[in-house]
């Protein structure tokens, strides 16, 4: 049975598909470790992907928290997945056991959600305290995703919970060769869907044909699923954010969109291009807003080195000239990715006192170099961003897709 | 601004088709009036929500909905007697202005680890309090909030402020069931979109093309139509057909195998259309094992449609359900669902799981159920999966979804 989540590759490629699993199995229980705990209980698929590999129906997974692994500070995991799905774990060697999922949402427990919760939390308990002798005190478990029931039926027994979003995000900031090489893989192919909505844009189309070119062929690619629906064209560029609509894109007008997409393998891909829709010349405008979103993107990725503090990049990140950047229409200079947008987010040095954080950039870690060119009370918008690899020297850009002649000459 | 439509080429489409276009505005006003009757039933000030759906229910707002569903940044506050306050994302504030049932738009706080870093706790007291400001200026003294969800870190905050939280799904559940009209007709225009985007992944399906391939077809076929995403991977070929749920692979298709899928799509005006169907690649007769089990897979679905109508309880549907034996086949987990911006309440499970899982409720007219069915032998081969979507009505039920159940 070729596994969930694996997009092939003979066995050679499965070999290192379930070393990297492995791998980020380690990683996350390194961290579960370094924070105390006895366990994570993680229902965010992602996270739940990134333990143990497997995927099953997972944007639906995302609203409706119908499956949970239970990831031991050593061993294997214990898979709970949905009823009838133990044939999705095979190939999968992080998964030591699966068990059916007993979840507490009102859909699927009607009037029984305390007892279901009671009983859920039951069996997360014992399994925390499988092996250990009773009466040496209470067991810290990490959680991603906790509802109030859930909370107060675990306070029956004795577990604390601390933050699983936390632990998850510390283990995945620092990327392994073999993830950095599935992350390749999932650009190529994304990039491939770019190349055919690039090839398709004519006016007289509208937005949301356009972004189902990059549906069609990035899921026939093997990719999972756009997080965003941001393309936009023309006035509707500006404020971005806008999400992609009926609008019929006009000869001359910019079309920008941002990937926000779930690619192959799981891993994910975020970069924005702005394109020059039909055959028109840029205006002036236009390109003076792609040329100061160009030299952003560039400038902050020359920027970027091992070592620099967060506040440090938010300090000394270039930006476009002020009448071109205030007041601010994205206030992010970098942001985190893996298996989907996480942590660090870096803001910008208006924001970085009131919303920032600070740490460290190291090596292994993929960041997204943002740009948005957005002049206020101007019809149109720039958005530019790239995907890099912080190595041993600097920043190395894995996205490899061409930026727009017609815009840059 | 952002008032997202259809467009004039869909909305020809439908009229031609001889649908009636939705009023948005009265779904708008009808839904804020459910979610408001049934605080107002829980004795609850208001309802915090983060769940996109939810949000969409209550407001009419969207706003990178998959994405917020993992990263809860945006939020809603539907005060029973006070404002409908959308906390959005930074910098979207104007995409909320189209809808009328919002009062007021404030930027929203995080305090997920990616927002707030070591800072969750003082982001989460500020959260907090703007919040319980809401409840005491709003409510009635005992700060009774609904909540959809909410992480330990939240939850610790708002108890600490003293407010009481009692859960939002189960309402939320209650409000969503019953569809109006003007729901109706928005959910049929959604339907003849799917179904739109499935003709085209019919015309594609033809021996060799990979499962990818094909799903790609729906993918897109859903996007150019206003649609915005499918919540699952369920399309699989051959021997992937069987157990169900495996997904959809860089498997080809050949001549004479059957290739099963499950739309759960998020369609135009947001309206889940969740409907299944099996087709034989390339045409011809199927063989004997395919014909046994698709037939049962439609008997099942005949015969378990009849037992929808208003007034019937889930207890008595599961009692009269047909299904073929659980020892020799495989089978799917519930037998018929509710459905609406997603998978809704009610949950019908087979006779088998109803001790352990079931609960009853009673069928109301404007309820839209999907009633379901996988058949696949337990000593291998492959399966079929069926699944239709029908309309409670005053009398009995209407299907919704029109198209042909035949394998070929």
């Amino acid at each position: 049975m070729q596994p969930n989540g694996s997009a092939g590759g003979g066995r050679a490629g499965d070999a290192a598909r379930v070393a990297m699993e492995l791998d980020r199995l380690a990683r996350l229980q390194a961290e579960l470790v370094a924070h105390g705990c006895d366990a994570g209980l993680f229902y965010d698929p992602n996270n739940i992907r990134y333990a143990t590999g497997t995927s099953n129906m997972d944007v639906y997974v995302l609203h409706i928290p119908c499956r949970y692994a239970f990831v031991p500070a050593e061993g294997t995991v214990t898979l709970f997945d949905f009823k009838a799905c133990e044939h999705l774990s095979e190939g999968h060697p992080a998964v030591g056991e699966v068990r059916e999922a007993t979840n507490w949402f009102h859909f699927f427990t009607g009037s029984r959600t305390e007892e279901y919760a009671g009983r859920w939390a039951a069996e997360v308990a014992d399994l925390l305290g499988a092996g250990r002798p009773p009466g040496h005190g209470s067991k810290r478990l990490a959680v991603d995703r906790l509802d109030p029931y859930g909370l107060r039926a675990l306070g029956q027994h004795d577990v604390e919970v601390v933050d699983g979003g936390e632990i998850a995000n510390l283990a995945r900031v620092i990327k392994s060769d073999a993830e950095i090489a599935a992350m390749r893989v999932a650009l190529a192919a994304c990039e491939r869907a770019i190349g055919a909505m690039e090839a398709a844009l004519k006016p007289g189309m509208t937005e949301q044909e356009l972004w189902a070119v990059m549906h069609r062929i990035a899921i026939a690619e093997g990719g999972g699923w756009f997080e965003t629906r941001l393309l936009t064209s023309g006035p509707r560029t500006n404020p971005w954010f806008q999400e992609c609509s009926d609008r019929v894109i006009g000869t001359g007008d910019l079309v920008a969109f941002d990937t926000d997409h779930i690619g192959v393998g799981g891993y994910a891909v975020d970069i924005s291009r702005t394109w020059l829709a039909g055959d028109a010349r840029p205006t002036t405008e236009q390109r003076t807003m792609y040329a100061a979103a160009h030299e952003q993107v560039q400038r902050n990725i020359e920027m970027l080195q091992p070592g620099m503090t967060f506040a440090e990049v938010s300090e000394r990140a270039h930006r476009p000239p002020d009448e071109l950047h205030f007041p601010p229409g994205n206030a992010v200079v970098v942001h985190g990715l893996g298996v989907s947008n996480e942590y660090p987010l870096v803001v910008n040095r208006e924001l970085f006192g009131t919303d920032g954080y600070d740490g460290v950039v190291e090596p292994g870690m993929v960041l997204c170099v943002e740009s948005l060119v957005a002049p206020a009370g101007r019809p149109e918008a720039v958005k530019l961003e790239e995907q890099v690899l912080i190595t041993e020297t600097g920043a190395e850009v894995l996205s490899a897709y061409p930026f727009s002649e017609a815009l840059l000459d | 601004m952002h008032s997202l439509g259809p467009g004039a080429d869909l909305e020809a489409e439908w009229v031609a088709a001889g649908l009636r276009l939705p009023d948005r505005t009265a779904i708008r006003r009808y839904r804020l009036e459910r979610v408001r009757s049934q605080l107002r039933a829980a004795g609850c000030d208001a309802a915090l929500l983060y769940d996109p759906m939810n949000i969409r229910y209550a407001t009419d707002t969207t706003n990178m909905s998959i994405w917020t569903m993992h990263n809860p940044v945006r939020y809603a506050l539907v005060a029973t007697d006070g404002p409908v306050v959308v906390f959005e994302f930074s910098k979207g504030e104007f995409l909320d202005t189209h809808s009328e049932v919002v009062d007021e738009i404030r930027p929203g706080l995080s305090y997920t680890y990616f927002y707030a870093g070591t800072r969750a706790e003082e982001i989460a007291d500020g959260w907090a309090g703007e919040i319980a400001d809401l409840l005491g200026e709003h409510g009635r003294g005992d700060r009774r909030l609904a909540v959809d969800r909410l992480d330990p870190i939240g939850m610790r905050a708002l108890e600490d402020r003293g407010v009481v939280l009692v859960d939002a799904c189960a309402l939320m559940e209650e409000a969503r069931v019953v569809k109006s009209s003007e729901e109706i007709a928005a959910m049929r225009c959604a339907v003849h979109a799917c179904e739109a985007a499935i003709a085209e992944m019919r015309a594609a399906f033809e021996p060799g093309v990979t499962e990818m391939a094909l799903w790609s077809v729906l993918h897109a076929g859903n996007i150019a139509r206003y649609g915005e995403w499918i919540e699952t991977r369920l399309l699989a070929s051959g021997p992937r057909t069987n157990p169900w749920y495996q997904e959809v692979s860089s498997r080809r298709v050949q001549a004479g195998e059957l290739m099963g899928f499950d739309t759960d799509m998020i369609c135009a005006y947001g309206a889940c259309v969740d409907i299944s169907r099996t087709w034989l690649c390339g045409g011809g007769r199927p063989t004997p094992a395919q014909h046994d089990v698709w037939s049962m897979a439609a008997e099942q679905i005949e015969r378990n449609t009849e037992l929808h109508y208003p007034g019937a309880s889930v207890h008595e549907i599961v009692e009269r359900s047909w299904y073929p034996s659980l020892d020799e086949y495989n089978y799917y987990t519930v037998l018929s669902h509710g459905v609406g911006l997603c998978d809704e309440y009610p949950s019908v499970f087979t006779r088998e799981r109803w001790g352990r899982h079931g609960y009853d409720a009673e069928l109301q007219p404007g309820t839209v159920m999907c009633v379901e069915a996988f058949v696949g032998s337990k000593s291998g081969g492959e399966g079929v999966k069926l699944e239709e979507q029908i309309l409670i009505t005053e009398t009995g039920h209407e299907r919704l979804s029109t198209y042909s159940l035949d394998l070929v």
